[in-house]
């Protein structure tokens, strides 16, 4: 049975955690494994969290940075991402979503994008966070976030006009 | 002349040299392309949305995976605390330079 304390927080980030993992690693089983080493990883330290960012971000900012370690350790394997199969589960939004076209190009183009700027457009356009908060959760200066959303905006939006030009 | 260990460089997959930090930009106009960008890009939140959404279970599942982490480290730590007891249990037994009960190392006699 776990702490009341520890279910709230799995309740309130669990969701976001995966996102962050999922955009980073793009691969559904390990993103879950990356979610609850998070969890785990911010129960273990909550006692020294001194509270000077937002549980959100301070959490967010764990995920990215175990997200980046599983994503090191996935290359210290020397496999590449797509020589990785994804693991079975049964409520992929990508084999759900046929009608979406252009699911599979942002996919694509999220992958090219570098890991910082993967967590920042998902904080930004999935999550709502402010420039400031997802600036505090990956410890880099506004003006960098700014700038990598913006080009980063700019690459997914060129090629979801891509696709809608072909179709 | 040194350079920078691999280690050192930045590893998030930017190109070499690629100045993405660009400190120097006109911050204010930066917000306005921003702000720009945020009205043509339509769907793409709710593509990304779609994209990233997590299973629908996730909360239940890390629940039990984070239980089980939590258990295996717990009844790991136990079971070095008694390899541990047990070590220092055997060293305790073996150990032929003890002193005695009262203290007094043998050899020493209470001249008083």
């Amino acid at each position: 049975m776990l702490d009341r304390q520890l279910s709230e927080l799995i309740n309130e980030h669990a969701d976001a955690v995966f996102r962050v993992a999922y955009g980073i690693l793009h691969d559904r089983g390990l993103a879950e494994d990356v979610v609850q080493e998070t969890m785990v990883k911010a129960w273990e330290s909550l006692g020294s969290f001194r509270g000077d960012a937002s549980t959100r971000t301070w959490v967010l900012r764990i995920a990215h940075n175990t997200s980046i370690s599983a994503l090191r350790r996935r290359r210290d394997q020397a496999m590449a991402p797509e020589d990785l199969p994804e693991r079975a589960s049964s409520d992929d939004p990508s084999a759900r979503a046929d009608g979406m076209a252009n699911l599979a190009a942002v996919r694509h183009a999220l992958e090219g994008l570098d890991e910082v700027s993967r967590t920042i457009v998902v904080l930004r356009e999935v999550e709502g966070l402010t420039y400031q908060q997802i600036a505090d959760a990956l410890e880099v200066p506004v003006p960098t976030v700014k700038t990598r959303l913006l080009r980063a905006r700019r690459t997914l939006q060129a090629a979801v006009d891509r696709t809608e030009e072909e179709r | 002349m040194s350079h920078p260990a691999p280690e050192d460089q930045p590893d998030d997959g930017s190109p070499p040299g690629e100045d993405l930090d660009d400190h120097a930009v006109d911050e204010a106009a930066l917000d306005a392309e921003l702000a720009e960008a945020e009205q043509a890009q339509g769907d793409l939140g709710v593509s990304l949305r779609a994209l990233l959404e997590p299973p629908g279970d996730i909360e239940q599942r890390t629940a039990d995976g984070v239980d089980r982490s939590l258990h295996g480290r717990s009844a790991l730590s136990l079971g070095m605390d008694l390899l541990g007891l047990g070590w220092l249990t055997i060293t305790t037994i073996l150990t032929d330079d003890l002193p005695p009960a009262d203290g007094v190392p043998e050899g020493i006699d209470d001249e008083d």
